[in-house]
């Protein structure tokens, strides 16, 4: 495998693990403004 | 009957303590160089007197103790647990000297924090702290979040079948490739990818919120360190409060998450396989465990109106939240304004600290996969109840690969709680007997031993030196995860009691 092909896959797993990150941050900014919301 | 052990393990022991000592010694370089580079006389000398007294030790022991013979597991769970009690008070020489410590015990209590990634400090006027010795605070951090033994393999050591029985020493039970020395290059080259990537981020935050491009990047590499390392320290006495900053809180949250994940996770996702984040019962164990302790924290802060608006929730109770549950201990608000969350927001906060990241990650606590495993083994056990005698029941878990589960995984995931259970509730006891409250108690105990440090306001150079004492043995015991320091008591024993 090449070099460049090598350095895609650990960009695309490491924007996958910023994902996840942002998801839970998601949820729980949901979360928040629902809690709100209900007032 | 218990047999006394030889001469010959306590020479393989400091053999390979010298070792280690002298790999803590070359560190202080890194200190020193900043030190020179900045024209700060004082710290040059404190560490160049860290570094005479490492080398010295290290070399004592190597020169006494020499030995040509391997580790055995005895012996390796051995020097894991003593040279981080060694690595404690070489490295309190030089914050001691910096004159920011009332005493070698709390530099001390300030070097265990760093090194097992805990967060809480001791240290007075940080504000005005040298580059240098707060360089070295955060630097320890980032030794100790790797492991010191793992600093030591990958960078001192050509290899050696020893090397495996330490890395296991130092509760990392996974290995990520199947030669210990790979994985723990392959740790480090995590480490530096995103050391360079979040100082850069935190870096160029920091000059759009008005910092010198200096400080900027040199408070974005100490605050990635920390908070990659799920550690806490900061190189400002207000924490991450002190950049009020919105973008650099999501950073650091960024940080955490990946601080938090399991290494061998990193491997297989930065290798093409993608579809183990989704798979894998730590990712989702810890999706759930957030989200359930989050909506405690956040229906006990909305109850008593302790924040006024959605966001303000989010960045208040969902920082101090994540910070807890990766064991960062960065902070957002003041240690006392934990007494405005009430006690249902500061349950969540002590479960979500106690429960932890990943397994093989930087961070403490009992941690996802054995919390996932008794999961499982519940629901096999009601499946079991609910089924006809007859039915064969076998539950299984996706962790890198399907693995079925086994009373062993079972019963060990349960041991390890139960430790942490037990190590909680000392520090609450010890806590309760110099007179604090008991929900303060815990939470600052759980968060030594879970080695989170976020502070409710007990921890501080006023505090009993006693609780010093027990914050330090649990932030000790906490990350070496119970087995090398029960070797090293049996092998106290067997040298006081053996035949």
């Amino acid at each position: 495998m090449t070099q460049g092909k090598l350095i895609l896959r650990a960009a695309t797993g490491i924007a996958l693990e910023i994902l996840y990150a942002f998801i839970v941050m998601g949820v729980a900014l949901l979360a928040c403004v629902l809690l709100y919301l209900k007032k | 009957m218990i047999l006394k052990p030889h001469l010959e393990d306590v020479q393989i022991i400091g053999y390979y303590l010298g070792k280690i000592t002298i790999g803590i010694g070359l560190f202080m370089l890194v200190p020193v160089i900043c030190a020179c580079a900045l024209g700060e006389i004082n710290p040059l000398l404190d560490f160049l007197i860290g570094i005479g007294i490492s080398f010295l030790v290290g070399f004592l022991l190597t020169a006494i103790c020499f030995t040509d013979r391997d580790l055995n597991w005895m012996q390796g769970m051995i020097v894991v647990s003593l040279c981080w009690l060694l690595a404690m008070l070489l490295g309190a020489i030089p914050l001691f000297l910096s004159g920011h410590y009332r005493s070698f015990l709390d530099a001390c209590f300030e070097t265990m924090s760093g090194f097992a990634t805990t967060g809480l400090t001791l240290v007075q006027d940080l504000d005005h702290l040298s580059y240098a010795h707060n360089l070295w605070r955060h630097l320890i951090m980032f030794i100790g979040g790797q492991g010191i033994v793992i600093v030591a393999l990958s960078l001192f050591v050509k290899g050696f079948s020893g090397a495996f029985k330490m890395y296991v020493g130092e509760a990392r039970d996974e290995r990520v490739l199947p030669n210990v020395i790979h994985t723990s290059r392959f740790i480090w080259l995590v480490s530096v990818v995103y050391l360079a990537l979040g100082t850069l981020a935190l870096g160029i935050t920091g000059i759009i919120n008005g910092m010198k491009p200096f400080n900027a990047f040199f408070h974005g590499a100490c605050i990635f360190m920390a908070a990659f390392d799920t550690g806490g320290f900061s190189p400002q006495s207000q924490n991450v409060l002190y950049y009020h900053s919105f973008p650099f809180e999501i950073i650091t949250i960024i940080i955490m998450f990946l601080g938090a994940i399991n290494f061998k996770l990193h491997y297989h996702l930065w290798t093409g396989n993608f579809k183990e984040l989704a798979k894998n019962i730590e990712m989702r164990m810890l999706f759930f465990t957030v989200t359930i302790t989050f909506l405690l924290v956040a229906i006990g802060l909305y109850k008593l109106h302790t924040y006024p608006q959605a966001l303000m929730l989010f960045r208040k109770g969902f920082y101090q939240l994540i910070s807890g549950h990766t064991g960062t201990g960065f902070q957002t608000i003041y240690a006392l304004q934990f007494n405005e969350w009430g006690d249902l927001a500061l349950v969540g906060i002590i479960c979500a600290m106690a429960l932890g990241g990943a397994v093989c990650s930087t961070t403490g606590a009992i941690k996802m996969l054995r919390i996932g495993i008794i999961f499982r083994a519940l629901k096999e056990d009601v499946k079991r109840i609910m089924l006809p005698e007859k039915a064969v029941l076998f539950e299984k878990f996706h962790h890198i690969k399907e693995i079925f589960l086994e009373d062993k995984q079972v019963r060990s995931a349960l041991l390890v709680t139960l430790c942490y259970l037990l190590l909680y509730f000392i520090g609450a006891l010890v806590g309760m007997l110099c007179g604090y409250p008991f929900l303060f108690s815990l939470f600052e105990s759980t968060s030594a031993a879970a080695n989170v440090g976020l502070s409710c306001g007990i921890t501080s150079v006023t505090m009993p030196a006693v609780l010093k004492t027990t914050y330090i043995l649990q932030m000790w015991v906490g990350r070496l995860e119970f087995m090398s320091i029960f070797t090293l008591l049996g092998f106290i024993v067997a040298a006081i009691k053996g035949k």
